[in-house]
């Protein structure tokens, strides 16, 4: 979970020179340097902005698709400076994933309006204002995802999935056997789908 | 064993060795609440390079031509000839293809060939005999540039479309045929086009009567080009004709003054409409008799992947080219249907809108604020937006529903659900009374 809620560390990065190189060839047209740029990066952005802030893996890689098509169409004003090019990417991914939720949002409030009752309504999760995807860090959003969480839930998952401990020992913990642990993490899973992004 | 209790055990072996992908069987939403958590459990995502690259259209990394061009642009029914659809065409190519070269040809054609096969061809007044009268071949220069393309009788103005491209360097002609006489008033096209020639001829001369001229077309032409150099019935120089020899007689075809500087006009509109007709407009050439309204059925009939983009332009190009009252048709037609709703009982297709007031959908406007603040996660901004819009006066009913319905989830959001539960059933009865 750290590696999702923080993203990507200078160490992982490419050397900048290395980059810049690839960069210039970009801009000279050279379409051969994209493959070089994209082993780079590719699998970072998808994994660590884009996949954790959509969830599903289809919208992730028509998201990834458009964040480098974009990139390659806008290489010629992206200047090399201090900072790693992947910073210009993520931003862009960013970005691309926040209009990814404002579609989606568009087509469930046109659901909404067309069947709204009021018992789904007063069941309905609260609203998912993809703003915050723009100013919240992914570790504040999954912190006020398990907050909305059954507190079983919240625990279960922080256990198993961001703490990374066994099954045996969160079976333990939790006191309970490991097949209805199995199942609260199962459960807590599908409740943590519904409030995630907030 | 519940579906649920599987499920878990899935979902459970998953974790344990997350090298493999996850269960098919997994609730999509647990797949992806743990890839929410634990995005490097995901497979590699399902994007190549080649995708990217291909998707690129702007700067330096842009697809090349042949690459986008993945599919054919025109259909193959709207091609005699294959088609050049990688180059983008020069701007006058685009012109030509578009309205332009359409509707010098279909002008040329509607000259050349169906109004003279529409009259009667005892009408035909060879110019020899209109020379003979004495009558004005060679209207003033600022009469032709005040004259509209289709004249007073129905006739296409060939001088108009002459000009409207520069002509080819014309072929040596009769110094004979060039001699207009200048006493011969008329509209007509043959006269234009030898006015034309006279102003193109070096100096002017006077006009002489040619009882037997010699032909200048050197091949026998058909019936129907010699046709349509015939004047419109009732013009001044069939008029003037009564005693002229018969169709196809021997003052037929290069008469003299104007026959020849016409065939000429006509051998360069023909050159010319080789030139610039592409495929796209030769295969208009075979819809000319179809009225536009027939062409246009056509054209939106066709699956909308075989309409390329040229012929989109195409298309543009004629409808500008044809100047049309459709577009105040098309407003004034709703307007009369719906004040005039049909005698007959049978309901118009727009008449409900007058008949029926009963809100049919959920298009009110005044609830979108409060909306946007609550989706936008301001619940209490919401409530008191939507309370506010509610205390005004003259909301219709729909607009207090759609309000309501607000307030309801706005209040269900905070904990208020005996309050939200009455404003929402306060909704739903509005909406549906």
């Amino acid at each position: 979970m750290q590696e999702a809620a923080t993203d990507i560390g200078p160490s992982d990065l490419v050397p900048l020179d290395q980059e810049r190189v690839v960069i210039e060839r970009l801009q000279a047209g050279d379409r051969s340097a994209f493959a070089t740029l994209y082993s780079w990066y590719g699998d970072r952005l998808y994994r660590q902005a884009i996949l954790p802030r959509l969830g599903n893996r289809e919208a992730a890689e028509d998201v990834l698709r458009d964040t480098f098509r974009v990139a390659l169409e806008k290489i010629q004003t992206f200047t090399s400076t201090d900072r790693s090019i992947y910073f210009w990417l993520r931003r862009i991914a960013i970005n691309k994933t926040i209009d990814a939720h404002r579609k989606r949002q568009r087509q469930q409030r046109l659901k909404d309006k067309v069947r709204a009752e009021p018992a789904e309504v007063l069941h309905a999760a609260p609203p998912r204002p993809d703003r915050g995807l723009e100013v919240q860090d992914l570790k504040e959003q999954v912190e006020t995802s398990l907050s909305r969480l059954n507190e079983r839930y919240a625990r279960v998952l922080r256990l198993r999935l961001l703490e990374e401990r066994s099954r045996e020992e969160c079976a333990e913990l939790l006191d309970v056997k490991l097949g209805t642990l199995d199942v609260l993490l199962h459960r807590a899973c599908k409740a943590f789908r519904k409030v995630f992004p907030p | 064993m519940t579906t649920e209790e599987q499920q878990a055990e899935s979902l459970a072996r998953w974790l344990e060795d997350p090298s493999k992908p996850p269960p098919p069987e997994l609730d999509p939403e647990v797949v992806e609440a743990i890839l929410c958590l634990k995005p490097e459990l995901a497979p590699a995502p399902q994007v190549s390079v080649d995708e990217i690259l291909a998707s690129v259209t702007e700067g330096p990394l842009a697809a090349p031509p042949s690459a986008l061009a993945t599919e054919p642009e025109i259909a193959p029914e709207n091609l005699p000839e294959p088609a050049n659809t990688a180059a983008r065409p020069a701007p006058w190519t685009r012109w030509a293809m578009g309205g332009g070269a359409a509707a010098l040809l279909s002008a040329a054609i509607i000259v050349l060939v169906i109004v003279p096969a529409l009259q009667p061809s005892a009408d035909y007044a060879p110019p020899s005999t209109r020379s003979e009268t004495g009558m004005e071949l060679t209207p003033s220069r600022d009469e032709a540039e005040q004259r509209p393309l289709f004249a007073e009788d129905g006739d296409f103005d060939l001088e108009e479309l002459s000009e409207a491209e520069p002509p080819a360097p014309r072929a040596p002609q009769d110094p004979a045929a060039s001699v207009l006489p200048d006493s011969v008033p008329s509209k007509h096209t043959d006269d234009r086009l030898s006015a034309t020639a006279k102003r193109d001829a070096p100096a002017p001369a006077q006009a002489r009567p040619e009882p037997e001229p010699a032909p200048i077309a050197p091949a026998p032409r058909p019936q129907a080009r010699s046709e349509a150099n015939a004047p419109p019935a009732g013009s001044r120089a069939a008029t003037a004709s009564s005693s002229s020899p018969p169709l196809g007689g021997s003052g037929m075809v290069g008469s003299g003054s104007g026959r020849g500087s016409l065939d000429a006009v006509e051998a360069e509109i023909e050159e010319e409409a080789e030139a610039v007709s592409s495929p796209i407009s030769r295969s208009r050439l075979g819809t000319r008799g179809q009225s536009r309204r027939e062409r246009q059925a056509e054209t939106t009939a066709a699956p909308p992947r075989e309409r390329s983009r040229e012929t989109l332009d195409s298309d543009a190009g004629a409808e500008a080219a044809a100047p049309s009252a459709e577009p105040a048709m098309d407003v004034d037609e709703p307007e009369i249907t719906l004040e005039e709703p049909s005698g007959d009982d049978t309901p118009d297709p727009l008449t409900y809108l007058i008949r029926d007031a009963r809100p049919r959908g959920p298009i009110s406007t005044v609830a979108t604020a409060p909306y946007e603040k609550f989706t936008q996660g301001d619940t209490a901004g919401a409530l008191a937006a939507s309370e506010g819009e509610l205390r005004k006066a003259g909301l219709s009913a729909l607009d207090q529903a759609d309000l309501l319905w607000v307030k309801g989830q706005a209040l269900a959001s905070l904990g208020r659900r005996a309050e939200a539960e009455a404003s929402l059933r306060e909704a739903l009865r509005l909406r549906n009374p």
